[in-house]
Parts: structure tokens; C-alpha cells; sequence
């Protein structure tokens, strides 16, 4: 599936019309931007690094993952709707950036993992799961997240 | 229970599926910026 109707039409919609135009309205979308992932991501490590028994051990498990959720929820929608402002800014630039599609193949995996597998099983008793598999579960979370930050980063310098 | 046990094993797939990928990705771009240092600095 070839996606740069896609990209040809975000470069040249009223959203890259203020992208482009107006600096100032991209600056704070890009701190909303950067907020969301910092939420992102201390709602990721709060849950992950409890699943790891290294933070918050006096809390069950189930507690703390179960209040990252909505923050989660949150901070997603916060970074995809902020990064379409922003990517509208060099649409066509990132259709040729492969850290770009590294970005999105990351975070795609990142929203199937969270969605269909990670919260699914973790709505059964923690203690009723094997432990190798929710380290794992933690690890692969961290991970996942931190290649969807990094690789945003390093657009810049590809 | 048995949903349990299929979302374990779907859970250990995908995750050493993800962490082979991601040692891939990560050891790629280490490479490549050791070649960009290399072509720099000699």
C-alpha cells in the first residue's frame, strides 16, 4: 500500500498551511508534543518498572498498572495528534525519511502490544502469571517505547 | 484460564519476535554511526 497520496495531500493541506506559516503555533504544538511523550513515557516506566518489583513494591502490581491507563490513554492521543501538526510541517521530507517509518513501525507495534496483549493479560491476577513472562512483558514495553522516542529523535539527524 | 495461558504464550512470541527486531534496528544505527565517525575522524 503506497501511502503518499497520503503524504502529498497532508504537504499541501490547510494543516501544513499553518504549520508552515505560523512558527510560533508550531512551537507549542511541539511542547504538547514532547509533554505527551514525557507522559508517555512515565506512565510506560511507572508500570513497567513495577512489573520489574523495582519501584513501588509496598503497592500491588495490579494497582499501579490499572492507574497508568488512563494517563497512558491520555498522552497517546496527545503525541499522534500533535505529531500529524507537526509532520504536515515536512510531510514529504519524512515519506522519504526511513527513521520516519522506524518511528511509525515502532509505535504501531508499540499500540498493538499495549492494546492486544499487555493490557488483555494483565487483567488477570499478576500473581496467577508467571514471573519470567511479565519481566519480559516490562522489558519488551520499555524498549518498544523508548525506539518510538529515539527514533523520532534521530529523524533529525537522518 | 486457557485465555490466560494463550495470552502468555502470545505475549513470549511477540516479545522475542519485538526483541530480536529491536537488537537488529538498535546494532544497524550503532553501526552506522561508528562508519560516520570513521569516515570524520579516520
Amino acid at each position: 500500500m503506497d501511502l503518499y497520496p497520503f503524504f502529498d495531500w497532508l504537504d499541501t493541506s490547510l494543516l501544513a498551511d499553518i504549520s508552515k506559516a505560523y512558527g510560533g503555533v508550531f512551537a507549542v504544538v511541539q511542547m504538547f508534543h514532547l509533554l505527551g511523550i514525557s507522559l508517555l513515557g512515565g506512565m510506560v516506566l511507572l508500570g513497567d518498572l513495577r512489573l520489574l518489583n523495582l519501584v513501588m513494591k509496598d503497592i500491588p502490581s495490579e494497582v499501579v498498572i490499572e492507574n497508568t491507563y488512563k494517563w497512558f490513554n491520555v498522552a497517546l492521543v496527545m503525541v499522534v495528534v500533535s505529531g500529524v501538526f507537526m509532520s504536515s510541517a515536512v510531510a514529504l521530507k519524512l515519506y522519504y525519511n526511513s527513521m520516519f517509518w522506524a518511528k511509525m513501525a515502532s509505535l504501531a507495534a508499540g499500540v498493538f502490544f499495549v492494546y492486544a496483549i499487555r493490557r488483555p493479560l494483565l487483567k488477570f491476577d499478576h500473581a496467577t502469571i508467571k514471573p519470567l513472562t511479565l519481566r519480559l512483558i516490562a522489558i519488551t514495553s520499555i524498549l518498544l517505547w523508548f525506539t518510538v522516542a529515539a527514533s523520532g529523535r534521530w529523524i533529525g539527524f537522518s | 484460564m486457557k485465555n490466560q495461558d494463550t495470552l502468555e504464550k502470545v505475549a513470549i512470541g511477540f516479545a522475542a519476535i519485538a526483541l530480536i527486531s529491536l537488537a537488529w534496528f538498535w546494532a544497524v544505527q550503532v553501526g552506522w554511526v561508528i562508519e560516520t565517525l570513521e569516515m570524520a575522524y579516520g
